[in-house]
């Protein structure tokens, strides 16, 4: 197969792209999520209601830079969980000063224990979609098998499946080297996009078995 | 005329559109006591967005000083009963005499224990040679096979493979307290020699157990465990041992077993006959006419089949906390992201309304009832909405505004609104047919957040195809340009 001058230059960047989020991976792994990755968090009763807007200065004021998720507990909104990969005794005693100071508490520092939340493994998250997945393409490769049966249907499964192989790994490669937090969301956008090409793919294909069937017609 | 009719048919849409977007978007009010209420079902969020129960376990540290029977191999068969042990005993069949009816421990106690050793141990909870990663990773299994059992598809188990601690995270509903209870029960079944303290049987001899429903008078829930082979010669045995018997004087002497659950009695009882098909009934609470009270006694029932049927869990837990986390999508998250929606709706709606002006904008009235119509059917199929969910009903509001585009472009290319309709629809659907294959596959399958791509998917494309059928092919809305 011949490239042109532009193609070259693409394909050699995505080679390039793709080798950079492999040594990325094997070197600092993907950036999970905060809530899916191991992490400590703290419950805070405060008993007046909370502005949550409010509590994320004070968490970005106490952890600086690290990724802090913050949630309401119970029904009333008046406690919240405060979430991060860790969290220190002096980030907690000046959390707990800066809570005191601007809801009016008197929270102790000794009352508030630190909880160390294990990590969902990703093979947990991605074990239900596996079996649904594995059917569908067998489906629709049947499907594309039986549809485009006078076109070479092995070249048309190879590319389609090229393309959305390499397409996922400059994707997951993208999100390796720009340290994206990987959820679980994410991953089902990138579920999106396979198949937003594969429906792109068929559609071209589709053109095209329509023109030459008329060609043979004629 | 022809004009007037279709004129009177896109006027009649519109305002059925207006009425359909009204409600979903709305609601629809009933005075009911006074008070005006929204009779249209909720929507149902997953966990991701409406928040989550996180039970925090530990491994029960717990340990116990008791006098135990020890077999040759030094394993305990029984923990020994003493006398200040309370042996009130519930009785199946209540007879006039209750005095009679006691257990002879004394004479039992003799009999019993020949061929063991008794001793003093510590009895742990979990014991140090349980505390293996091996055992947690299998106690997570088991726990997510319990979950399943009870049609709970929705659960994230974080384990620390290192203490053994353990958080699960549910939905909140009215199942949380008898999730909390399944992760603590370890399903240790064993039918004990009530006189002694002598275990006869266990898990090991059990081959299934099953629930059985009598209404000769009430509504009576059993629970039946049909032993093994084993098992079976063992219940034989039992059978013709735990008896009431008549001595020469005439004096009446019982031998009672107990079956207990993780150390909690289920009954204490005596035979009647030999049971040689290996089946026992065990019956659950008192028979009863009222159903709720009926409901929950076979619900308990189950609960433990599943249970017993399942492996033993390899390590006791305990629960050390519970909590409501509310979600991190905030209401005002929400808000914003449907601003965003609306921004983009309204966006297209005038691109459409630019570039095929008249039939431009009946288009984009009908992509609004699209919307308003599948948010509708979501609230009455119960789906449950996930932020994956969310995705699929984005990708099927999609599909709805390609297909009115397409159709929108045929309708420019030939005269015939029909034959545009057929050639959008036929384009469309030749090019969607592996998300109707996705959205199908997802549909059956348990897991909520695959389930619900599956639900939304299909019922958005489902309802893409007759809604366009019924507005644009049978009432033949558009005009000809």
């Amino acid at each position: 197969m011949k490239l042109s001058g532009n193609k070259k230059i693409i394909m050699f960047g995505i080679i390039l792209l793709i080798i950079a989020g492999i040594v990325v991976v094997a070197l600092k792994g993907f950036n999970v999520d905060v809530l899916l990755k191991q992490h400590e968090s703290i419950h805070m009763v405060i008993g007046k209601e909370i502005d949550i807007s409010n509590i994320k200065a004070i968490c970005k004021d106490v952890f600086q830079n690290k990724r802090t998720v913050i949630r309401t507990l119970e029904v009333f909104d008046d406690s919240i969980n405060i979430s991060a990969i860790s969290i220190t005794d002096e980030e907690k005693e000046n959390l707990v000063s800066k809570i005191n100071e601007a809801y009016g508490t008197e929270i102790s520092v000794d009352s508030i224990t630190v909880n160390t939340t294990p990590n969902i493994r990703i093979r947990d998250l991605i074990r239900p979609y596996i079996k649904p997945i594995i059917i569908s393409v067998i489906l629709i490769a049947v499907y594309m098998i039986i549809r485009f049966r006078k076109m070479n249907t092995i070249k048309l499964l190879g590319n389609i499946l090229i393309t959305i192989i390499v397409t996922q790994a400059v994707l997951a490669s993208i999100i390796a080297i720009l340290r994206i937090p990987l959820s679980s969301l994410l991953m089902n956008i990138m579920l999106v996009i396979a198949l937003i090409e594969l429906i792109l793919y068929i559609s071209q294909k589709e053109k095209e078995y329509k023109t030459s069937t008329e060609k043979q017609n004629k | 005329m022809e004009k007037n009719l279709k004129k009177l048919k896109i006027v009649t849409i519109v305002i059925f559109i207006v009425l359909i977007t009204m409600i979903a978007f709305v609601g629809f009010y009933v005075r009911q006591a006074n008070i005006w209420k929204n009779v249209l079902p909720d929507y149902n969020f997953g966990m991701e967005i409406a928040g989550l129960r996180e039970l925090r376990y530990t491994l029960d540290s717990s340990s116990e000083e008791k006098e135990v029977y020890v077999d040759e191999n030094g394993n305990i068969a029984g923990v020994v009963k003493n006398d200040e042990q309370d042996t009130a005993i519930s009785l199946v069949q209540e007879d006039e005499n209750t005095e009679e009816q006691q257990p002879n421990t004394e004479a039992q106690t003799e009999n019993e224990i020949s061929g063991y050793t008794k001793e003093t141990r510590t009895i742990k909870a979990n014991e140090d040679s349980a505390l293996t990663k091996e055992n947690f990773e299998s106690a997570k299994k088991i726990i997510q096979k319990r979950l399943e059992s009870m049609d709970l598809y929705q659960y994230n188990i974080r384990l620390d493979a290192i203490t053994g601690d353990l958080v699960i995270e549910i939905p909140n509903n009215d199942n949380v307290e008898t999730i909390e209870s399944l992760i603590t029960t370890v399903g240790k079944i064993e039918v004990i020699d009530e006189q002694t303290g002598l275990v006869l049987m266990r898990n090991d001899d059990i081959n299934k157990a099953s629930v059985l429903v009598s209404n000769q008078s009430g509504y009576q829930v059993y629970l039946q465990l049909a032993f093994n082979e084993a098992g079976k010669e063992k219940l034989k045995e039992i059978s013709n041992k735990y008896i009431t018997t008549v001595n020469d004087a005439g004096e009446e002497t019982t031998e009672y077993i107990t079956i207990t659950l993780d150390d909690q009695t289920l009954v204490t009882t005596y035979f009647g006959e030999e049971l040689s098909d290996g089946i026992i009934q065990i019956p659950m609470g008192e028979a009863t006419t009222d159903y709720q009270q009926y409901t929950e006694i076979s619900q308990s029932a189950n609960q433990i089949v599943k249970i017993i049927n399942e492996e033993k869990m390899p390590v006791v837990y305990q629960l050390t906390s519970d909590n409501l986390i509310k979600s991190q999508i905030t209401d005002k998250i929400m808000y914003r992201a449907e601003i965003i929606f609306l921004i983009i709706m309204i966006v297209i709606s005038i691109i459409m309304t630019i570039k095929y002006r008249a039939n431009g904008l009946l288009g984009a009235i009908l992509n609004v009832g699209y919307i308003a119509l599948v948010t509708l059917i979501i609230r009455y199929t119960n789906v449950n909405i996930t932020l994956n969910g969310i995705v699929a009903f984005c990708i099927a509001t999609l599909i709805q505004y390609i297909f009115m585009m397409q159709l929108l472009y045929e309708l420019q290319k030939s005269n015939n609104a029909k034959h545009a309709f057929g050639n959008a629809m036929k384009r469309l659907y030749l090019s969607i047919i592996p998300i109707c294959i996705i959205a199908i596959i997802f549909t059956i399958m348990s897991s909520i957040t695959i389930n619900s791509i599956g639900m939304i998917l299909f019922w958005g494309i489902f309802i893409q195809a007759i809604y366009n059928t019924i507005v644009v092919f049978i009432l033949n809305i558009f005009e000809k340009q």
